[in-house]
């Protein structure tokens, strides 16, 4: 019995160190790390570099916390107008993911049938979400669902924005420039690196990146949905001084 | 050193970019100031163009009124056009109205079906008043004599069942005697559709004081204003403490777009032919109209929505 176990925890042991190993060979650091929606944010550039090995292709991903989405399936009424029918539940689908590839995806798919490529892209969120819905068509929602997030800006594929360095001692460096859209709530991501060789994954990493309001969004969104009384009066009555003071300007006799 | 034109709206969680916004504040202004009429139900439809969500648009609409009316409402306090017992009964009914439209709004916001009303509403409100206007001005502008006929027989119709409501009063600024029911009903009405809407409804309540409620067009005007402004006040008001949906900072940029466009317009106006300028906002109305209706119609660029607006 003592044997096994000692057998056991060395099998362990060997196995958590070559996963380390494997884990050490891609290098990941991503600055900011912290980013903040001002008053003039407009999306952000994340850049993320590091070192994987020489022969691999890296896919970078930024994503955020995994979430359930209350959504109603479009249909037609009557069949003559499009309005919201169907319940949908999407549970835990990221809020926000964009895939970066330095080659195009299609070409990183060739090898291993493109299962590791394809579970790294949009279509394999759906590999580990559920959709509950009642009776409509599932496969089908979660395109739509891609295609929603695709026109929010928080669902994206790109190729060609990651540029390798020189190989050295079977290692590569890479840069990638990951751009965040302005549709981003605060939260906790992470940055994802998955390095590729013969269409398998070969390392990986990532880094947590921080997204926080500061300033007057920060300060606008904690009266508006903190102290919603506060913000609702406020929000008349600087209506009402903004009309007089701008009436006042103009001596405005005023249309309605 | 460059200018930033964006600006993060929190409460729409996106931004915008501030000229595009003071340019369609201005444009609605300016149309404003021409016509003489409301923005608001040209304003809410072009934030939603813009990429507002719908809801957080229409919330953001009835602050941006709430600015607009107060300088008008002074003016014409100060000119005495203003029938303040019509208007306190109007604003009651509006007040009730305003309320209980706040309360459909978050009801349909956990359906999903929110957006739905406000274009579905939209559509009809546009279609009735575009139609109409076109109507009276193409009407106006060949001759008048369909006009005075139809009128006089809806008139004795009318006044039979105005006279038959009980409670009785004079208001004695726009010399009219009516049932306090008339100014209170009508009041509710307004107000469930200026907060479904986001508008004042001065495009509804300036045809509805002129042609059911028989009052002088000068002390419509100031009336509708006062009307108008506490509406949209107890709107405004409601929507940010309910429903989290007053963008304010947006509101601000469209108040001054539309302040400085309608100052323009206004001058513009007063060069210009008034039955021309009638067919051409009912034109505009109907341009905006159509494209509601065509969003109803036409298949959906994406088949799935969010519950709970944006």
């Amino acid at each position: 019995m003592k044997k096994k176990s000692i057998l056991f925890t060395t099998v362990l042991f060997l196995f958590a160190f070559t996963s380390i190993f494997a884990q050490d060979t891609a290098q990941l650091s991503v600055t900011p790390q912290l980013v903040e929606i001002g008053t003039f944010f407009d999306g952000a550039s994340l850049i993320a570099t590091g070192t994987v090995p020489a022969t691999s292709h890296v896919v970078v991903r930024f994503l955020g916390s995994s979430c359930d989405l209350h959504m109603k399936q479009k249909g037609k009424l009557f069949g003559i107008m499009w309005m919201n029918l169907a319940s949908l539940i999407f549970r835990g689908v990221p809020n926000v993911c964009i895939v970066s590839s330095a080659k195009d995806f299609d070409s990183l798919a060739e090898a291993n049938e493109g299962f590791a490529v394809n579970s790294l892209r949009l279509a394999g969120i759906k590999d580990n979400a559920r959709i509950e819905s009642n009776g409509s068509d599932q496969t089908k929602a979660f395109e739509e669902l891609i295609k929603l997030k695709n026109l929010e800006g928080l669902y994206l594929e790109t190729s060609g924005n990651i540029s390798y360095g020189e190989a050295d001692n079977g290692q590569k460096s890479f840069r990638a420039q990951i751009h965040v859209p302005s549709r981003l709530s605060p939260g906790s991501y992470i940055v994802e690196l998955t390095a590729l060789s013969d269409g398998k994954i070969v390392a990986r990493a990532e880094q947590p990146v921080k997204v926080n309001l500061v300033g007057f969004p920060a300060l606008l969104a904690n009266l508006a949905f903190g102290h919603s009384a506060l913000y609702g009066l406020l929000a008349t009555v600087i209506a009402l001084l903004a009309g007089l003071a701008i009436g006042m300007i103009f001596d405005s006799k005023g249309a309605h | 050193m460059s200018i930033p034109l964006n600006l993060y709206l929190p409460i729409a969680g996106n931004s915008v970019n501030i000229v595009a916004i003071l340019g369609l504040g201005g444009a609605v202004g300016l149309l404003s100031g021409i016509f003489g009429v409301g923005g608001g139900f040209l304003m809410t439809p072009l934030l939603i163009m813009l990429g507002i969500p719908p809801t957080v648009a229409a919330a953001s609409d009835s602050n941006q009124i709430v600015g607009a009316s107060t300088s008008g409402t002074l003016a014409h306090f100060r000119l005495g056009n203003v029938d303040f017992r019509m208007g306190w009964l109007l604003l009651i009914g509006g007040v009730i109205g305003g309320t209980g439209g706040v309360q459909i709004i978050k009801i349909l916001r956990r359906l999903g079906n929110a957006d739905f009303l406000i274009t579905v509403t939209y559509v009809l409100m546009l279609g009735i008043i575009g139609s109409y206007m076109f109507m009276e001005s193409l009407q106006a502008m060949r001759n008048q004599k369909a006009q005075t006929a139809e009128p006089s027989k809806q008139e004795s119709f009318y006044v039979r069942t105005t006279r038959s409501l009980p409670w009785q009063m004079e208001f004695k600024r726009s010399g009219v005697r009516l049932s306090v029911l008339m100014p209170l009903v009508l009041g509710i009405l307004v107000g469930i559709l200026a907060a479904i809407m986001g508008v004042g409804g001065g495009f509804i309540m300036v045809p509805v004081m002129v042609y059911l409620l028989r009052m002088p067009m000068h002390v419509v005007v100031g009336t509708s204003l006062f009307q108008i402004l506490f509406t949209c006040v107890n709107v405004t008001f409601m929507q940010a403490w309910e429903n989290h949906t007053v963008d304010f900072i947006l509101a601000l940029l469209l108040l001054i777009g539309s302040s400085v466009g309608a100052q323009l317009g206004a001058r513009v106006g007063k060069k210009l032919h008034g039955d021309q300028l009638k067919i051409l906002l009912a034109s505009l109305v109907l341009i905006v109209m159509f494209k509601m209706l065509y969003q109803l119609l036409a298949r959906p660029a994406v088949l799935l929505a969010y519950i709970g607006g944006h």
